[in-house]
């Protein structure tokens, strides 16, 4: 088991050799009192390999490397057969730990018979260094501590590409660093222009003037990328903003960080992609009357945070002056362009729809024969409460995404027999209705992905079903998810509620799963402080609740549970159901606690592990960062916690 | 999903790695020579060394865990453009999102050689994204920088002498604040 500080998670993974044999065989005995990383231990060997390298084995030579089996996590040491032959028996793996000395520095160990004799040896790399910033402020920092220019040695396509990620006038002034550099910025791809803090006349001066030198002297008269980043519309009328709108081949972004007076959809006829993001800004789309179409090449088009102007509706535009539009994404947009939203297309392919409020007061009509992926994520969202009409006709759907809020009619007017992934996460109980008639559409999908809030009293969970769910309440996840083989899982419980029963009824649903995630939140109860009314009998929830148990699992192989407490009984019920219903197909688990899990319980629940797991040996021991001796199939270690304030340095 | 296929890569210093062929064929490099059946034995990766293959794996393996979500049908679909691959990268949720995110921050706070040679790595490899957060973190080490302060942050030596050095200051006069 590995446990890396992973941003204030403490993260202990285990992987498990299924083969109980072949694992009691690949690991032998195991020395015990590694001890403190940065102690020698008495009377073994050791030996210096670079950090993340093989770890060869003391006393043998360069030319006897050994597999390193590099995991998500795990890594561990299988000598060459020859080594092999002559040390362990057979083809054998061997567990590498990370190890963490008081220092903080970390090292990976592992022990194996030395090919020589069976005496057992430690080896262990050389210390990873722990994680160093570079000194922000340009003093010599550790990058220049070998004295060597790697920087410049780069091929030039590299340094092309460091470039061409600059903003252009910074690029410009590296012709100025050495020989090698004089030429190298006349490559880039990309145009960029940002308009940073420029204020008043005189910083509008000056940007302009940037900007025009950057346009002037950039090497190809087709710009593959431009980038411009505005703080005034004024600039858009600009003769170096409508040359690079003109020059533009590829994408095209603008970007401004406040409101403008206005902006119109830049003029980018030959670009491929644009992206407009400006917050509050009136965007106008082009005049019908102009000579069409004259976005002929934009395959991808998104827009953030403007408000879509003018009478012209967005739906008509793209119908006429994008004919190959393949994916469209409107992220926090209103506007009355937006209203009846009615897409007919044969390209297109992505659409993604989020934090649109405007659709409320119509309908998005999508026609789309082709579409693989559709998005929608917190749109319907109207104060005045419900609306909206929502019809996809979408034959080749693969890929559904609904998250938050429905309109008040949502209609599929072609099967969803094909959508292969469903997520959102879709949310239950709350939008209960829609997110079941979603299942039942979708039966076939083979990836799942779920919110589930466990209200702590029965009356929620029917103000949230509403009248006429309440009968289906004790059996809210009915459809047969028989193709589902990974299940993603966001849960939400309350005080004194229960998520087990309701978990195992959810895996019993989806007996094809092989890979589960989960991750868990405490309940933020202060949500629903608003609801009054009179609180029925728990006997609903406890009918819910109660009675189910997990069928035996044999296909799920992978079980992620993140965000865990450590302290929460219902916990202890949850990964029971999920770790007890599959202990004899599981191969990976993995259990992140928060940072606020008690490290003494951490170290309990590991301990605890191998008891669901009979064929696993091996313990955990608090406060030590080692692994066992025993023989088994578990590779496992904790960290002591401190280990956090060290990489807090 | 059946028991995933393991392919062997071997180091420039012969060091050989198992890693899942999900993982492996995040490089383009790979993926070809897999789609060429040039797997017997092992792959020859002679151009990069066991302690840079080691970290791209660790890259290659967390990227791959994580698109694994990905149904095989919207990696499909994905796969046919590159804007349907972003579409499948935000939907894989947003918590592997976030996980992702941080990851990749770690990931290449490292020193400037370990990163020369992961850009290196990711170049030959054809790991694009990872050649992308590379070239992303060396430009944020020069973004804001004077030339001076470039020079001396990367060790670069002017090889110019005064007369030239001013004459591209005047060319490049425009450029400066």
């Amino acid at each position: 088991m590995a446990v890396e500080p992973f941003d204030g998670l403490l993260r202990v993974s285990t992987v498990l050799e299924r083969d109980e044999a072949q694992a009691r065989a690949a690991l032998g005995p195991f020395p015990r009192d590694v001890g403190h990383a940065h102690e020698a231990p008495q009377g073994r060997i050791r030996r210096r390999v670079p950090p993340g390298a093989a770890l060869l084995p003391a006393g043998a030579s360069a030319e006897a490397p050994v597999h390193v089996v590099v995991g998500a996590q795990v890594i561990g040491v299988r000598p060459r057969s020859a080594d092999a032959a002559a040390g362990s028996e057979g083809s054998s793996l061997l567990p590498a730990r990370l190890v963490r000395g008081a220092s903080g520095a970390c090292w990976w160990t592992t022990a194996m018979t030395s090919p020589a004799g069976r005496r057992p040896v430690v080896v262990r790399s050389e210390a990873v260094a722990p994680r160093r910033r570079c000194k922000a402020d340009g003093s010599p920092g550790p990058c220049s501590a070998a004295g060597r220019d790697r920087l410049s040695s780069l091929p030039d396509d590299l340094i092309e590409r460091i470039l061409s990620l600059l903003p252009t006038p910074q690029a410009v002034l590296t012709s100025q660093l050495s020989r090698r550099w004089r030429r190298a910025w006349a490559h880039v791809t990309a145009l960029t222009c940002p308009s940073g803090t420029a204020r008043g006349a005189a910083g509008g001066a000056r940007f302009r003037a940037l900007a025009t030198g950057a346009l002037l002297r950039f090497p190809t008269p087709g710009i593959p990328s431009v980038s411009v980043e505005i703080n005034r519309s004024a600039y858009t009328a600009d003769e170096w903003y409508l040359q690079a709108m003109e020059r533009a081949v590829g994408s095209v972004r603008v970007a401004s960080p406040r409101a403008l007076n206005g902006l119109e959809l830049p003029p980018c006829a030959r670009a491929g992609a644009l992206a407009v993001r400006s917050p509050r800004t009136v965007l106008t789309l082009p005049d019908p009357a102009a000579d069409l179409p004259s976005f002929g090449r934009l395959a991808e088009l998104s827009l953030s945070l403007v408000q879509l102007g003018g009478a012209r509706p967005l739906g008509e535009f793209l119908a006429s002056c994008c004919p190959r539009l393949r994916t469209l994404r409107l992220c926090s947009v209103r506007g009355p362009a937006l209203r009846r939203l009615a897409l007919r297309t044969d390209a297109l392919e992505v659409l993604d729809v989020s934090n649109v409020d405007d659709l409320t007061l119509t309908s998005l009509d999508a026609a789309a024969t082709n579409l693989p992926c559709l998005s929608v994520s917190s749109c319907f969202r109207s104060p005045t409460g419900g609306g909206g009409e929502v019809a996809v006709s979408a034959p080749r759907i693969e890929a559904v995404r609904w998250y938050r809020s429905y309109p008040e009619q949502l209609i599929f007017r072609s099967d969803l027999a094909s959508a292969r992934r469903l997520g959102g996460p879709l949310r239950l109980p709350l939008d209960a209705a829609h997110t079941l008639q979603l299942l039942h559409a979708c039966s076939l999908a083979h990836h799942l992905d779920l919110e589930l809030v466990m209200p702590d009293e029965m009356s929620r969970l029917l103000y949230w079903l509403g009248p006429a769910e309440q009968g289906a309440c004790e059996d809210l996840i009915r459809p047969q998810l028989p193709n589902v083989s990974a299940l993603s899982l966001k849960i939400r419980w309350g005080f004194g509620g229960g998520i087990a029963p309701s978990l195992a009824s959810l895996l019993s649903r989806t007996p094809g799963l092989t890979r589960l995630r989960m991750d868990t939140s405490p309940y933020c109860f202060a949500v629903f402080v608003l609801y009054e009314g009179d609180v029925p009998p728990p006997r609903g929830w406890q009918r819910w609740t109660s009675g189910v148990r997990a069928d035996d699992h044999d296909g799920l192989r992978e079980v992620a549970v993140v965000g865990l407490k450590g302290e929460d009984p219902e916990e202890c019920r949850v990964l029971e159901v999920l770790l007890g219903s599959a202990a004899r197909s599981l191969e990976r688990v993995s259990l992140t606690f928060g940072d606020d899990a008690v490290a003494s319980i951490v170290d309990e629940i590991a301990t605890d592990i191998p008891a669901r797991f009979p064929v696993a040996v091996g313990t955990l021991p608090a406060e030590r960062a080692h692994v066992d001796q025993a023989a088994g199939k578990m590779i496992e270690e904790s960290q002591p916690r401190r280990a956090n304030k060290c990489r807090g340095e | 999903m059946a028991s995933p296929a393991m392919v062997t890569l071997i180091s420039s210093d012969d060091a050989r790695f198992e890693v899942t062929e999900a993982a492996a064929t995040m490089s383009q490099t790979i993926r070809h020579m897999i789609e060429d059946g040039c797997t017997d034995g092992g792959i020859p990766l002679p151009n990069v060394p066991a302690r840079t293959l080691a970290k791209v794996l660790e890259y290659c393996n967390k990227h791959a865990a994580a698109t694994a979500a990905e149904s095989s049908a919207a990696g499909g679909a994905a796969a046919g453009s590159d804007s349907g691959s972003s579409s499948s990268a935000d939907s894989a949720g947003k918590d592997d999102g976030v996980d992702l995110a941080s990851f990749d921050k770690a990931f290449v706070e490292v020193d400037t050689d370990t990163l020369y040679d992961l850009l290196l790595a990711a170049n030959y490899l054809d790991v694009k994204t990872l050649l992308d957060l590379c070239c992303q973190k060396v430009a944020d080490m020069i973004r804001g920088k004077t030339p001076e302060q470039i020079r001396q942050t990367f060790g670069i030596k002017n090889d110019f002498s005064p007369e030239e050095e001013e004459k591209i200051r005047k060319e490049n006069q425009w450029a400066f604040e």
